[in-house]
């Protein structure tokens, strides 16, 4: 009565053996559920040296310890494998309705080794799990499949599905897996694991009660948020059109100011995370032109185009999340776009946006909307899908891309038909398609001729949509978190918000200080760095959201709601110390399978190698070799390798949970 | 007595500490903490300001540990 299940399911799907393990206490105290009980199992299951894409690696679905306790925000399920993208830890999480499925299921994770031998979905009912052929769906998109799968498996209960599109089944390494008609688990390459091993989906209905150790608690802590959530509504006055002049206001002040993240629900219950359309072109946030551009290129004229306001007029539903109060996401009428084909699209997050957006100089937004759609229906990354079209407009212009090798197609900025075009050539594999499907960094070695210039990668994995120019934290976490590239890890915007220093005792607290800090390397911005990568583990091992978590530990309770949930009593330092045990196991997840840390260093764009010469982020250049050493070393590792110092292996007892850890 | 304040950059946040608390006397309204923190006349009408996470005028009297936050852009997604 812990909050977890206990046991995981693990089945091989060369011999069709499935299986339940017990998952002794100790763990969860040690590593939580969700990413942690992920890197427990992975670490232990694949041997060194696995081919990401072979029978032996472990594809894993896991819940958050929290999911299912009455907390609210907890509701993300993780999918977590080795990442045939980067080589090493791979994992992307996803919210809809699948994490209580698996708990429900009785389970907090599923995992799978092998091969099958032909396609198959895993379907979990009151009649047990079972194995079951998926030939019918096969070659079907995501959403079509999903569809099919759950009419066929309703009997009282509606099931949770998560499945691969067309993008998983042809191995793109840039696939993810879907979720509940448009929601991905993107990034790590997941859909391409789950493909490999011919799994099409899994299609969970239980029943199982998820129990915890004083739900009155849970329960009281929940209500408190929820209260100042249903506040917060913005006035009507307030338009989208507004936004880009509050990002404009941002880069004239010169400092920066730690927020109250509850106001952040205000723009996000509005708009949801196209709120930054605009504004994060003007602050500086937006990458443009494949890193090279700025505002001063994808002008008023261009960002105008793609303003929050004109994304959510053709929301006609809100969609909330399981266990969320705060409903960022929505559903958009699209059918009178590319003549019809699609009827409603999940509305498009601002990555995809800006991705589709400024990064390819595009301000189509009837584009966006339609490649939006395909990309979540064949199961493909937006964010890695946008930079490998940014990455070949590049190379097209610079001639290493002529129209014989792009079938034709003339890759100029700005060019959304091309665009279109391409995104359908790359989910079909077709000639240039099929070399961008398995992202920029192979690409760039296929096309050879200097190309690996203008692929912007970090370890493999192309950048979230968020400069590390503007924010050089985010530049640091691109580059040292374990699974490179993302953009949900830490930023400076992030930690001001969440407010660590409140609760916990070694994070530097935050008053108002001048921007041209964050362009220093010093011990108190790593240990900002730190308590940032620290924290998001925790929240990932919750099943947490990353924008209830900057909405800040005053307001969203996570601490307290893990002591009402477990009986465990810890403090807020304690379970930061989880974060660090989760973080670094993590790392030596890639330790384990060659990967030198140092490899995933930034692009040399991403830290203004050379500085950029117009706009926001003008002569910003980011210290990031000297940000990566002093991270490594405040995290106890070695900090010029950034492998994990055997002492702090010992001090976090990793060397007694994991046998080959000693 | 101690109020809570979450102020932009913009403003003049000098006598807030870093737990975030602005110390006024006994009595004083949002009008007050707009003038320590030197809020502009020409903003105060545009500026979304809650206290205790709702809508309040500036004639509100505060009490101890009120909250105190402002609306300010911040990019995410």
């Amino acid at each position: 009565m812990k909050g977890y299940m206990g046991k995981i399911l693990f089945v091989n799907l060369t011999s069709g053996q499935i299986e339940e393990r017990i998952i002794p206490d100790r763990v969860y105290e040690m590593l939580l559920s969700g990413v942690g009980l992920g890197a427990y199992v992975l670490y232990n299951e694949i041997p060194a040296g696995t081919d990401p894409l072979g029978p032996e690696n472990v594809l894993g679905f896991t819940s958050g310890l929290l999911t299912g306790t009455g907390s609210l925000m907890t509701g993300r399920w993780m999918v977590v494998c080795k990442s045939p993208l980067t080589g090493g830890w791979g994992d992307a999480n996803c919210g809809g309705t699948l994490a209580p499925a698996i708990k429900q299921c009785g389970y907090d994770g599923i995992f799978f080794s092998g091969i099958a031998e032909k396609p198959v979905y895993l379907l979990i009912n009151n009649k047990g799990p079972q194995l079951k052929d998926a030939s019918h769906v096969w070659g079907k998109d995501a959403t079509e499949s999903e569809e099919i799968l759950r009419a066929e498996n309703t009997v009282k209960k509606k099931p949770a599905v998560a499945v691969i599109g067309t993008a998983g089944e042809k191995v793109s390494l840039i696939a993810g897996v879907c979720h509940d008609g448009g929601r991905i688990a993107a990034r790590s390459g997941g859909g391409a694991v789950m493909g490999s091993k011919r799994l099409k989906a899994i299609v969970l209905v239980g029943s199982k009660p998820i129990k915890c150790h004083d739900p009155q608690e849970v329960k009281k802590i929940s209500q408190a948020y929820a209260d100042k959530i249903r506040k917060q509504n913005l006035p009507g006055i307030v338009k989208g059109s507004l936004l880009p002049l509050m990002g404009k206001a941002m880069t004239s002040i010169k400092r920066v100011a730690p927020l109250d993240g509850m106001m952040f629900a205000l723009m996000m219950r509005k708009w949801g995370t196209p709120m930054s359309n605009g504004m994060a072109v003007t602050n500086g946030d937006t990458p443009i032109k494949n890193w090279a551009g700025s505002v001063k290129d994808y002008n008023r004229s261009y960002y105008s185009k793609i303003n929050a306001d004109y994304v959510i007029k053709r929301e006609y539903r809100k969609y909330h999340c399981y266990s969320c109060v705060v409903g960022c996401g929505g559903v958009c009428d699209i059918s009178d776009i590319g003549q019809g084909r699609f009827t409603h699209t999940h509305k498009p997050e601002y990555e995809t946006c800006s991705v589709f957006g400024g990064l390819l100089m595009n301000r189509d937004l009837d584009s966006i909307f339609y490649i939006n759609e395909l990309l979540n229906r064949a199961g493909m990354d937006s964010i890695s899908a946008g930079h490998a079209v940014a990455f070949a407009m590049e190379c097209y212009e610079k001639g290493l891309l002529t129209p014989e090798d792009t079938g034709g197609l003339k890759l100029t900025w700005g060019n959304a038909q091309a665009v279109v075009k391409l995104i359908e050539m790359m989910i079909a594999r077709e000639g240039l398609g099929d070399i961008l499907a398995d992202g920029v960094k192979i690409a760039a070695g296929k096309i050879g001729s200097g190309a690996e210039e203008y692929a912007i990668h970090a370890g493999g994995q192309e950048p979230g949509m968020h400069d590390s120019r503007f924010d050089p934290q985010m530049g640091v976490h691109y580059s040292t978190d374990p699974t490179p590239g993302r953009h949900t890890i830490g930023a400076a915007q992030y930690y001001n918000m969440t407010r660590l220093w409140e609760k916990v005792s070694w994070a530097p607290a935050v008053k108002i200080y001048p921007k041209d800090e964050e362009y220093i390397a010093t011990d108190r911005e790593a240990l900002k760095t730190v308590a940032g990568a620290c924290y998001k583990q925790i929240v990932d091992g919750i099943g947490g959201c990353l924008f209830a978590q900057i909405m800040g530990v005053q307001h969203w309770q996570a601490f307290e709601w893990l002591n009402a949930a477990t009986g465990w009593g810890k403090t807020p330092d304690e379970y930061m110390l989880i974060g660090k045990r989760m973080q670094t196991l993590r790392q030596l997840f890639n330790v384990k399978h060659g990967i030198e840390p140092k490899s995933f260093k930034i692009h040399p764009r991403m830290a203004g190698d050379p500085p950029l010469k117009e706009g926001p982020n003008k002569g910003r250049t980011v210290p990031i070799d000297d940000m990566m050493r002093l991270h490594w070393k405040h995290f106890g590792w070695d900090e010029n390798t950034g492998i994990p110092l055997p002492e702090t292996i010992q001090h976090l007892e990793l060397d007694q949970l994991v046998q080959e850890v000693r | 007595m101690k109020v809570k304040v979450y102020a932009p950059a913009f403003l003049n946040g000098d006598e807030i500490d870093e737990m975030g608390n602005l110390t006024v006397p006994a009595g004083a309204t949002l009008r007050d903490v707009y003038k320590k923190l030197q809020v502009p006349l020409l903003l105060r009408p545009v500026l979304i300001c809650r206290v205790n996470y709702e809508k309040s005028r500036l004639d509100r009297k505060l009490q101890e540990g009120d909250v105190i936050s402002f609306l300010f852009p911040i990019s995410g997604g």
